[in-house]
């Protein structure tokens, strides 16, 4: 038998104590018992909402019942009160309804002029272009403010304002701040627009583009200028403004800066700006546009070259004529005698002048004038050849170089005198004008009164006699040199140039007044004569008159012609009556 | 108490004979006519507030009968359970001494046969004991914790009970009657008002 084992039975099998606590939850709810008190507030609650609007509507009807009377009995009393000013027991300034009418008037009037006045400052001072709503109430508020102080209300019922001002004064606020917000929506959106036109233009125009003319280094601010307006085209596209408004202000913007510039190379850069799914530049009409802009630009820089050159030829033409000026001064001292061979020196430094400027033929000139100025010409007046020459001098607009080419050619001819060329030196002198050129007289010079009475005076001199006589030349040489001297002399008395008028009256002056010594009195009266038939044709109401006289004649001439036919006819009937009783009768008609 | 079905019928025969009557015309007719009807929601609404009130007291009562007769059966069925419990630990207990006193007898019969006394053998048997003990006092342990859990499980049954019962709330009588009385007195109102109205229009 096998022994048996003694071991511990609860060897490994005495348990652990297992947790066995569980948490509970013994939360009670608050409870609130209702209370009696709490359900009577509670309906008493709902009736009042019904109880008022009830007992409201009783006050209500009370109030308007009453109102009602009242307006019976003020427009009772208003009756009765208009009866009593018709019938004159108060006096129309007593009226409390007129007063009150005027009253009501003036705050109307008031209250309008509030409304157009606060919209008048609206636009006036551009107040839109605050984007404050509150400043644009405390505007309206501050204009009420100093309304009310600038006119005074303190004649009016407080009741009286509230019922005729206020309302008018708070619609027109409101209006006000609507038409502020309007207007200033508007006036930003535009604004958008300018701004970013100004800003793209000002940028465009600022940028230096051609910084060093190194091409790379062209190129490169070409590149960094399209990407900023490209940065701003697309900015502008994200915030939603409309594209085809900014593709103009762009284009536009380019356009006016190249053409600023006179720089077409800027209108390329349309040509690298993306907008939506193709380049700004290749769309037809911005294509037209910058084909104009082109054709703009070039025929500008045409015109600055043509402006330049004409500034060129003015500035030549001004050192010509103070080489020529100088010329003429020297030659008229070397006329005057002067010896001292500072004028000489004068002269050859011009002429040195106008050779060095290319003008070797006015170099002539000038020198053969000169040189004339130092003979003596003719030792006696010669009437003939200076009225010639002062025609041709003070006739039409000659230059400086023509004058003087006319007196070298008289001095060296020895057709005047050296006291006639520096007489007409002085005059030329006198009559200058800055280009040069020499002014006419208005007695030589055709289409005015004055030269025609000077014609009319030389023809007159110049007439036949009642003989068939023609008159001595020197005589008529010598009224036109009497003619032009005192004329002349007139008009280098005056500061200003004459008018047309005081010309022609001048002229008849010196014409009457040499008429006596140069014509002949039968000339004179034959010439009267013609002048007066001449008159009579300009004039229509003369020659009608005369047709008339002549007409009135002629039937004078052929009524006497009557009066003597019909005495023939009477003469011969009585001699044939004298013959027949002799012979037969004479036949009757049946 | 006012009765408002007698009120609703008043006023349906005002406007009854205000549409005889027909002085006021069609406009003072339609007005009567929904003066009328006014009425009759006054009257229904209060008994309807009475209704109301007599259900819902009904369904309180109902509501905490069941609430305390669930308590009842939940703190039964805790109590059963812990009962059991402690017969199950009384039974394993027993098994236990059951078992030390047979491997101490086995061991005591061993040694004798084998001739094996003193010191060892009795340490062999007390370490029986021991460990009998230890075993006796887990279980008593694992009890202890499971009484003081049902202790606490049932005043967790009874704070349910207590929020289903105040779950629901009796109407009392002071607001029954005003329930009744407030869509009487608004009915009135508006008859007031619609008089007045009708009067000024009259007027």
């Amino acid at each position: 038998m096998a022994r048996a084992v003694v071991g511990n039975p609860f060897e490994n099998q005495i348990p652990t104590v297992s947790p066995t606590a569980q948490p509970v939850d013994i939360y009670q709810r608050g409870v609130v018992k209702s209370s009696p008190f709490a359900s009577l507030a509670d309906n008493l609650s709902r009736l009042s909402q019904k109880a008022d609007r009830a007992f409201g509507n009783v006050e209500k009807r009370a109030a308007e019942r009453e109102f009602a009377e009242g307006q019976e009995l003020y427009n009772k009393t208003r009756l009765a009160i208009g009866d009593a000013v018709r019938e004159g027991i108060i006096d129309e300034g007593e009226s409390p309804y007129l007063r009150k009418g005027y009253r009501v008037s003036q705050l109307n009037v008031l209250a309008n002029k509030y409304a157009t006045d606060l919209n008048v400052a609206l636009e006036a001072q551009q107040l839109y272009k605050n984007g404050n709503p509150a400043a644009a109430a405390k505007f309206s508020q501050d204009f009420y403010n100093k309304f009310v102080e600038a006119n005074d209300l303190s004649g009016f019922a407080p009741t009286e304002l509230a019922e005729f001002l206020t309302p008018t004064t708070q619609k027109a606020n409101a209006a006000f701040i609507s038409s502020w917000k309007t207007k200033n929506i508007s006036w930003q959106r535009e604004q958008n627009y300018i701004q970013l036109g100004q800003e793209i233009g000002a940028y465009t125009d600022s940028f230096n583009f051609y910084t060093g003319k190194d091409p790379k280094a062209v190129a490169s601010n070409r590149k960094v200028l399209s990407d900023w307006i490209q940065s701003k085209v697309d900015g502008a596209e994200v915030n939603g403004m409309d594209r085809q408004k900014v593709n103009k202000l762009l284009v536009d913007s380019l356009i006016l800066t190249a053409e600023e510039n006179k720089d077409a190379d800027l209108l390329n850069l349309l040509d690298d700006i993306q907008v939506g799914t193709g380049k700004l530049g290749s769309s037809i009409a911005v294509r037209n546009a910058v084909l104009s802009s082109q054709k703009r630009i070039a025929s500008a820089l045409q015109s600055e070259e043509v402006a330049q050159a004409k500034a060129d030829k003015a500035e030549a033409d001004a050192k010509q004529d103070g080489y020529e000026s100088a010329a003429l001064i020297a030659g008229f001292k070397l006329l005057s005698g002067d010896n001292s061979g500072e004028a000489m020196q004068e002269l050859e430094a011009s002429l040195a002048d106008m050779i060095g400027a290319g003008n070797a033929s006015e170099a002539k000139t000038w020198l053969n004038f000169a040189l004339s100025m130092d003979k003596q010409g003719s030792e006696v007046a010669d009437n003939a050849a200076s009225a010639k020459i002062f025609e041709e001098i003070f006739k039409d607009d000659i230059s400086r170089s023509e004058a003087a080419k006319i007196l070298t050619t008289a001095i060296e001819n020895g057709d005047i005198t050296k006291e006639s060329a520096r007489s007409f030196l002085s005059d030329i002198t006198r009559r200058l004008e800055k280009d040069g050129k020499i002014t006419p007289l208005p007695i030589l010079k055709s289409g005015n009164l004055a030269s025609e009475t000077y014609d009319d005076f030389i023809k007159l001199v110049g007439a036949k006699d009642q003989y068939g006589n023609p008159i001595d030349q020197n005589l008529i040489n010598k009224a036109k040199r009497d003619f032009q001297a005192l004329y002349l002399d007139w008009y280098n008395s005056l500061e200003v140039p004459p008018s047309e008028a005081a010309n022609y009256q001048k002229a008849l002056e010196i014409s009457e007044a040499l008429t006596n010594k140069y014509v002949n009195q039968s000339v004179e009266n034959i010439t009267d004569q013609a002048l007066e038939a001449i008159e009579i044709s300009r004039d229509p109401e003369l020659a009608a008159a005369a047709e008339a006289e002549l007409a009135e004649q002629i039937a004078e001439r052929q009524r006497l012609q009557k009066q003597n036919d019909a005495g023939l006819i009477k003469r011969l009937a009585n001699w044939w009556s004298s013959e027949a009783n002799t012979s037969a009768p004479m036949p009757t008609k049946n | 108490m006012c009765e408002p079905v007698t009120m609703a019928l008043a006023s349906l025969g005002a406007a009854g004979t205000g549409a005889a009557v027909g002085a006021a015309g069609s406009a003072a007719a339609a007005s009567q006519a929904a003066l009328a009807i006014k009425g009759i929601s006054a009257a229904t609404s209060a008994l309807g507030a009475v209704d109301a009130s007599r259900k819902q007291n009904a369904a309180v009562a109902a509501n905490t009968a069941s609430a305390r007769d669930a308590y009842f059966m939940k703190t039964k069925q805790a109590n059963l359970q812990i009962a059991q419990e402690q017969r199950q630990a009384s039974q394993q207990k027993r098994d236990a001494d059951l078992k030390a006193t047979k491997a101490q007898s086995t061991a005591v019969a061993a040694a004798g046969a084998s001739g094996v006394q003193g010191v060892d053998v009795a340490r062999l048997i007390d370490d029986f004991e021991r460990s009998e003990g230890v075993l006796a006092d887990r279980i008593s342990q694992r009890l202890e914790g499971m009484q003081a859990q049902t202790e606490m499980n049932k005043l967790a049954f009874q704070s349910e009970a207590n929020n289903r019962i105040n779950s629901m709330q009796p109407v009392g009588f002071a607001e029954t009657l005003f329930n009744v009385v407030e869509p009487i007195a608004g009915f009135g109102l508006d008859y007031m008002d619609e008089s007045n109205r009708l009067a000024s229009l009259e007027a």
